[in-house]
């Protein structure tokens, strides 16, 4: 691994990596947070419903994190400390390795939206409920959802141009090259 | 090590859990919960909110208030200065909100919002401080107030 360090195989395994399950919540989450932040201050309605919906899918996904495929599972990607400052020391030494699920620094990402934007759906349900010193706080989230949202699309960019694959499209078909 | 990871690991996993089960629990407190809850969370959202705003030139130009803007857009809220949806029960409506809050010594009303059970009424005391009143819709007692 250390050996062929900064050459990535142009073509590694393709691999099933994605289940469709985990796709589907993936783009749902992003469409109800889309929704949902367009319809912040418009229309309560359709935010309140779009907030559900994103909690329906954390809530699923979190479910799923325990019980579903091996990619989908926490104990499966939750890196610890140490394993996120190899990764970023192997980023940053320009080795490029293609992981069979979610990168160390990709977990750290994953569990900070999930966190941000259960924050973000409490404080707003907060709100709702009558608790009118949440709604700052309830603003100040969401800015953070989508500034998280910003650095994974940026994560994502990088990393794509770094193994030379779309990880997007990936994210769409469920297949994804890998390194062995 | 790998003992260290699972402790860790289970860590992560019962924050991200515990936050989930958290927020399930308000939103099921909030939407499908109590009458205060569900009810007023839905019916106030769209439609009760009042706000009436003095409509004084100067200081406040922007509209850069999220309440200002918010009240604004919902239909009609403007127009009907008596509007008692979504509340039961007496109500000293807006023009009671504003007596209770002029007759506490507090003037140049700025805006009237009605959230919840309370009006909440933005004004200047006597020394020229704006604040934010929250005054019960029911019996007109100003109940808590905050610098704006």
């Amino acid at each position: 691994m250390t050996a062929t360090a900064s050459a990535p195989t142009p073509d590694g395994r393709l691999a099933r990596v994605w289940d469709p399950l985990l796709r589907v919540l993936h783009w749902g989450l992003a469409g109800s947070i889309a929704v949902a932040y367009v319809s912040g201050e418009d229309a309560m309605t359709v935010h309140l419903w779009a907030g559900l919906a994103a909690l329906g899918v954390v809530a699923t996904r979190v479910v799923w994190g325990l019980i579903g495929p091996r990619t989908a599972r926490f104990g499966a990607f939750v890196p610890t400390p140490m394993e996120v400052v190899g990764h970023v020391r192997d980023m940053l030494s320009g080795r490029v390795e293609r992981h069979a699920g979610h990168s160390p620094v990709a977990s750290v990402m994953v569990i900070a939206l999930m966190l941000t934007v259960l924050a973000a759906i409490a404080s707003g349900l907060l709100t709702l409920g009558g608790g009118e010193a949440f709604e700052e706080l309830h603003e100040v989230l969401a800015n953070a959802v989508v500034a998280l949202v910003g650095l994974h699309v940026a994560g994502v960019i990088v990393s794509s141009i770094a193994e030379r694959q779309n990880l997007a499209r990936a994210m769409v078909t469920g297949h994804k090259k890998v390194d062995d | 090590m790998t003992t260290l990871k699972r402790v860790w690991q289970a860590g992560v996993i019962g924050v991200v859990v515990a936050a989930t089960a958290g927020t399930v629990a308000v939103a099921a407190d909030v939407v499908a919960g109590s009458s205060t809850g569900a009810a007023r969370a839905l019916s106030s959202a769209p439609g009760t909110t009042l706000v009436a705003e003095s409509g004084e030139p100067g200081e406040r130009g922007g509209g850069d208030d999220y309440d200002d803007d918010r009240g604004g857009r919902e239909e009609g809220a403007m127009s009907g200065d008596t509007d008692r949806s979504g509340s039961a029960g007496a109500d000293i409506g807006v023009e009671g909100a504003i007596a209770a809050v002029t007759g506490a010594g507090y003037s140049d009303i700025r805006e009237v919002e009605r959230e919840g059970r309370d009006y909440e009424v933005k004004a200047r005391d006597a020394d020229g401080r704006l604040w934010e009143l929250y005054v019960d819709a029911g019996t007109g007692e100003i109940l808590d107030r905050e610098r704006d």
